[in-house]
């Protein structure tokens, strides 16, 4: 671990704001890496339910969170 | 609601969308609707440019303000390196991987979508122009919607240019009723 990441994390322990920040981070990179990942399970050709199972959530949240974009019938 | 938007408020609409495209937002938001009603040529846009809102004013904050969301410092301060995470997703998706608009979903098709302040204040555009008894949505209607929310980015954008929010709320609401 370097001197500057250990002392990030100090200033961190006294600046909620920093750390509050790296928590809003954090959730915009996780949601690019899903994203991603789905993407890449999907051309594998992984089913919604498998998916779903790996990521820990129900089929329906996954199937609506990232297959709306591959059906052009449900397009208004 | 759309049916309701005059010719201004569409070109509002579709403008915030290009400018979001441009700027390879993720989200449309309502700095950029704010942006897309300045550089119109209706009363809203005179309204934004008599207080001093010009869209050459409001798009150079809008670029400043769009800073990196996944905020390298603040990560390296938890411990997170985003360089390493990012070299990791390159080499499994390919170059830009990370940093591209999200490819796999709605934005293949349509652009950005509209965030939910953006949404939020449409609505409230339709909002103001049902209380003021008037039939089309104008775009400074939409303007009204902008700016009827302190927490909207759109009233961050205002008052960073020193425009007097409710002045320019008083502005819009008497040129509407003049046009109506």
């Amino acid at each position: 671990m370097s001197d500057g990441v250990t002392l990030a994390r100090e200033a961190s322990s006294r600046d909620p704001a920093v750390g509050l920040r790296a928590v809003r981070a954090l959730r915009e990179l996780a949601d690019r890496l899903e994203n991603l990942q789905v993407a890449g399970a999907r051309e594998r050709g992984w089913t919604w339910q498998e998916i779903a199972d790996a990521l820990g959530v129900s089929r329906q949240a996954v199937h609506k969170k990232h297959g709306g974009g591959r059906r052009l019938g449900r397009e208004k | 609601m759309f049916e309701r938007f005059s010719r201004d408020a569409r070109a509002a609409v579709v403008g915030a969308q290009a400018f979001g495209r441009e700027l390879r937002a993720r989200r449309i938001t309502t700095g950029h609707l704010l942006y897309a009603v300045a550089a119109g040529e209706d009363d809203a846009a005179a309204a934004l440019r008599a207080a001093g809102a010009t869209p050459i004013r409001l798009r150079d904050a809008i670029e400043r303000g769009a800073a990196d969301p996944l905020d390298p410092e603040a990560l390296r301060a938890i411990g997170v390196d985003l360089a390493a995470v990012r070299d990791a997703a390159e080499a499994e998706f390919g170059p830009g991987a990370l940093d591209a608009p999200d490819a796999s979903g709605p934005y293949r098709l349509r652009g950005p979508v509209f965030a939910d302040d953006a949404k939020k204040a449409l609505e409230l555009s339709l909002r103001q122009t049902l209380k003021a008894r008037q039939k089309r949505i104008e775009a400074g209607h939409v303007l009204l919607g902008l700016i009827q929310d302190e927490r909207f980015a759109s009233v961050r954008l205002l008052t960073e240019a020193g425009v007097d929010v409710a002045a320019l709320r008083a502005d819009v609401t008497t040129r509407l009723r003049a046009a109506a």
